[in-house]
């Protein structure tokens, strides 16, 4: 029988394939010297790190989610998972380790390999507060027992992120405070951090001059369309163009070096003028059975770590999208958070593909946990009758 | 695995109630951005389309402005490609240097070109040069330099220099006709502008272009004129001669194909003199030559004794008089007429014939022909003529000319207009009504366009004159060459047919006539046997004490006019004595 998770599979491979396709489509140059094959889309870079993030999400899927909760000691990787991410965090500052791209250090290089280490933090993160809540769950309506503890530690790495990636950090808090909130914390309590969550929003945007340029560009884009208004007036203009219909696959204008990042953040514009509403529909509809898919997962789950875990992943990917699409048609300012799955991207989508891997996984375990539990059940033919129980 | 504690089931149910309440609100959330994506396809911010800027490019694909050639097809006018160099100040990345680098590569004064930019330093287009040599298109398309641009432009090139250059006329900075042919044909020579419109990345490069993107350029029409080139030459160097020879204000001439209509070569040159009052004056000519104003339709003259030919047809074809018929001229004195007015002839000729009348030039023999006719009969033989009409040749400012009206029409304009007084025309107008006698008495079209063979079988004709008329007139006028006033004029080569004229030249205000101040004209059309040709010569304001008679000053000039033109058409010379030479000298 076809289950939520054999949805979450097929939804993720259509995504990365989709994903291939628009990126390669968005990817197109009118350099002669750059000419693209359908062999280039089917064997290119794009397509080799969808196949890596489809083995990653196999892989997850045999992986017992509960091991993660129940190790202990050295073995239990969440304390290595918080050493681990702050580490990586602080390794970005690090010359010749850390990199400097578009202005911003996110980025390290070990030899051949390169990733953003918030992507790693942002998932770990996961696996620490579900860990905490599902430990804890006794004192999670408290303050410093069960609330402040887990959001020191996602205090530290959303600070470290903060630094130079606010959008990812603001996307970390945003899930972590949600997870925290359905594992028990009380309202009141995140309300006591909103002030100091927003002075500290506040002070990222006022001392740094991009940022403030991104804030002016989403109230007036048109103060300055050259300038700070550029990337939302062209993402825009590149959702707005082609009519309802769109352009057709590949026919997109805004690619050819007006929309800036055209594969990455902005890939859902690209969509969105290449197939119209359609393709933009298409592309909503497949991330909402998503959440629908894991929500089933979770509330079918049979331990609170896998129900915060798994819901963690889902405010994560389902966040992340959300602004992304916000960014993107103009309703949120602009941020460097890609669309899962779908924008070009090669740590992010293993690891998006992973995590859902183990929402797989989750689900696997709770139906053979309910199938054992429906053979353990006596059946008509063994159970013993009245007549053989009562006394005579 | 074990089942759940009481406390994490109720974890876990507060997870699940939360998550479904954050999944919906994702979802609801994502939906509102769907919608957000129709909003912005079906309505976008007007804003948005004038910011974001238009990704289609269009370049203009220049057609050539059509060439004007004279009628044998030698290149009058053409026009071809040039550029113009400008700088975009805001592009430059120094200016301070901008100027060196430019003047280093087209081999010009840099403290020039400073003097250009640094004062429209603000703006994003400064003209450096209207017009580049090629070696410099090329030095400054090698250089690519930042912020200097070359603009494709089309330049018109004149190969003949000033050689009916107020015929011609010139185009203006737009490359559209300001004067001359240049603007009468404007319509047939301007060209029609292609342009390519593509789509184009941000780098400008042309990404694609729709079918209905290419719209070709089209080039303007030839057009080619009556001119001929040759005969200009002819006339321009002959005119020049004689207004020179004669210190003359000026000069005027017209060589019309008597056949066609059409006019072969037309020329009209001003000679300010020092000293003089009341000279004619063209400041537009001052700025340019093509820019003048083509006195041979703008500015009549009174045609004096030239004018004669046309009221003797008349009055003869009307049987106001016969050819031998002898009428009363006084052989001393003046004639007095029955009014009382006094006619004097230039050279008294006492019981003229009506024949002589017209080989002598009496002033008083017309006089007494007026008198018989009516002052309708007069009005109506110049309105048949053309006079007091324009030609409509397409010459721009053409005026009609100066005939007084039937109101004000007395005695004195009835015996003053058949000497070609109390009337002015123009140099046009007169060839027009000239080549009346050197064709079957019809009057021709006047035109500046070359005629083709079907146009010439069309050609709708008015009659003037009945043929044996025209005839007469025709034979009394070659009899001027050998009889009367144009004996100076006589051709070796070719027997002409004209008539000679000297007017007083009228003041300015209209308060009579300069004292010995003349306008000396000869019109005539050879060869007498099979016309082709009519020319006319007006010689503005020769200096008297040089000269002012039609016959003397202007004649000769019509005369070797006609004779170098007609030996370049290959007309044969039909002059008797030309003919049979040998005969002439056999003892």
């Amino acid at each position: 029988m076809l289950r939520a998770g054999h949805g979450i599979i097929l939804i993720v491979i259509t995504l990365l394939t989709f994903g291939v396709l628009m990126v390669s489509s968005a990817g197109l140059s009118v350099d002669p010297s750059r000419t693209v094959s359908v062999a280039d889309v089917i064997w290119g870079r794009q397509a080799k790190l969808a196949i890596m993030a489809v083995i990653a999400m196999l892989v997850a899927m045999h992986i017992p989610t509960m091991w993660f909760y129940r190790a202990r000691g050295v073995n239990s990787p969440i304390p290595w998972l918080v050493v681990g991410s702050i580490g990586l965090l602080l390794l970005v500052h690090v010359p010749e380790i850390g990199r400097e791209i578009n202005g911003a250090r996110r980025w390290i290089f070990f030899g051949p390999i390169n990733f953003q280490p918030s992507e790693v933090a942002k998932w770990a993160l996961l696996f620490v507060l579900a860990w905490h809540a599902a430990r804890r769950a006794g004192v999670m309506g408290r303050f410093f027992t069960g609330f402040v503890p887990p959001m020191i530690i996602v205090c530290i790495i959303c600070a470290l992120i903060g630094t130079e990636d606010l959008g990812t950090a603001v996307l970390v808090g945003a899930v972590s405070v949600g997870v925290l909130i359905a594992a028990g914390t009380k309202i009141w309590q995140v309300a006591l951090l909103i002030p100091a969550g927003l002075a500290a929003a506040a002070m990222a945007i006022f001392t740094s001059t991009y940022r403030m340029n991104r804030v002016h560009a989403f109230f007036d884009p048109f103060q300055d369309p050259q300038g700070i208004g550029y990337h939302v007036l062209q993402s825009m203009a590149a959702v707005s163009g082609g009519g309802l219909a769109g352009r057709g696959l590949g026919n997109s204008v805004q690619k050819f070096g007006y929309l800036p990042e055209a594969t990455t953040d902005f890939i859902y514009a690209i969509i969105c003028e290449e197939l119209g509403v359609a393709g933009a529909a298409v592309v909503i509809c497949l991330y909402a059975l998503l959440l629908i898919c894991g929500l089933s997962i979770i509330a079918r789950a049979v331990h609170p770590f896998q129900r915060l875990l798994g819901l963690g992943i889902l405010l994560t990917i389902g966040m992340q999208a959300l602004i992304n699409l916000a960014v993107v048609t103009g309703t949120a300012p602009t941020k460097g958070i890609a669309l899962p799955l779908l924008s070009a991207g090669g740590t992010g989508w293993i690891l998006t593909a992973f995590c859902l891997g183990l929402l797989v996984s989750i689900d696997r375990e709770s139906t053979e946990l309910a199938e054992e539990r429906i053979a353990t059940i006596p059946s008509e033919d063994t159970a013993p009758t009245a007549a053989e129980t009562s006394p005579a | 695995m074990t089942g759940p504690q009481p406390l994490h089931e109720r974890q876990m149910q507060r997870a699940t109630a939360w998550g479904r309440v954050m999944v919906i609100g994702m979802i609801l959330l994502m939906g509102f951005q769907l919608a957000r994506v129709v909003q912005l396809k079906i309505s976008p911010n007007e804003k948005l389309a004038a910011h974001v800027g238009s990704t289609m490019s269009s370049r203009p694909e220049f057609a050539k402005r059509g060439d004007v050639v004279d009628r044998r097809g030698r290149v009058v006018a053409t026009s071809s490609l040039g550029y113009r160099l400008f700088v975009d100040p805001k592009l430059v990345h120094d200016l301070g240097t901008i100027a060196a680098e430019i003047a280093e590569a087209i081999d010009a004064d840099p403290v020039e070109i400073d003097r250009e930019i640094i004062p429209r330093r603000d703006r994003r287009y400064v003209v450096i040069r209207h017009l580049l040599e090629d070696w410099q298109v090329d030095a400054i398309r090698r250089a690519n330099i930042r912020g200097v641009g070359l603009q494709p432009r089309l330049v018109r090139h004149y190969p003949n220099g000033e050689l009916a250059a107020g015929l011609i006329g010139m185009v203006g900075f737009e490359h559209t006709g300001l004067g001359g042919m240049e603007h009468r044909f404007d319509q047939q020579l301007e060209p029609q502008s292609g342009r390519l419109t593509y789509l184009r990345d941000a780098r400008q490069r042309a990404l694609w272009i729709e079918p209905t993107g290419y719209e070709p350029g089209r080039s303007g029409e030839t057009v080619q004129l009556s001119l001929d080139l040759v005969i200009q030459e002819i006339v321009e160097r002959h005119m020049q001669n004689v207004v020179a020879s004669h210190n003359a204000g000026g000069g005027r001439m017209v060589v019309l194909d008597s056949q066609t209509g059409e006019v072969l070569a037309l020329t009209d040159i001003l000679n300010p003199r020092e000293g003089w009052e009341e000279q004619t004056e063209d400041p537009m000519r001052e700025r340019h030559p093509a820019l003048g104003r083509n006195r041979c339709v703008t500015d009549p003259y009174e045609p004096g004794s030239t004018f004669k030919p046309f009221i003797w047809a008349v009055a003869t074809e009307l049987g106001k008089v016969t050819l031998d018929e002898r009428l009363d001229t006084p052989a001393v004195g003046v004639y007095r007429t029955s009014r009382g007015r006094r006619i004097r002839d230039a050279f008294n000729h006492g019981n003229a014939t009506w024949h002589d009348v017209m080989t002598k030039s009496l002033n008083s023999g017309m006089a007494i022909v007026a008198e018989r006719m009516s002052k309708q009969q007069m009005q109506e033989a110049i309105a048949r003529f053309g006079f007091g009409q324009r030609t409509n040749c397409g010459l721009p400012g053409e005026s009609p000319g100066i005939v007084t009206s039937p109101r004000a029409w007395n005695h004195y304009t009835q015996t003053s207009v058949p000497m070609g007084h109390e009337i002015a025309v123009t140099p046009m107008q007169m060839v027009q009504a000239f080549a009346v006698f050197a064709r079957d008495g019809t009057l021709p079209r006047v035109r500046l366009t070359a005629l083709g063979p079907e146009e010439r079988a069309l050609e709708v004709t008015n009659r003037v004159l009945s043929e044996e008329i025209t005839r007469k007139t025709r034979r009394a006028m070659r009899d001027v060459m050998t009889e009367g006033t144009g004996r100076r004029a006589q051709s070796e080569k070719y027997q002409l047919f004209s008539k000679s004229g000297t007017a007083q030249l009228p003041k300015r205000d209209g308060g009579g006539y300069h004292e010995r101040r003349y306008v000396a004209s000869f019109i005539a059309g050879a060869p007498y046997t099979d016309p082709r040709i009519v020319v006319l010569c007006v010689i503005d304001d020769p200096d008297p004490e040089i000269g002012y008679f039609g016959g003397a000053v202007a004649g000769p000039v019509v005369r070797d006019v006609i004779d170098e033109v007609l030996i370049y058409l290959g007309v044969e010379p039909d002059q008797p004595d030309i003919e049979q030479p040998m005969v002439l000298r056999r003892p």
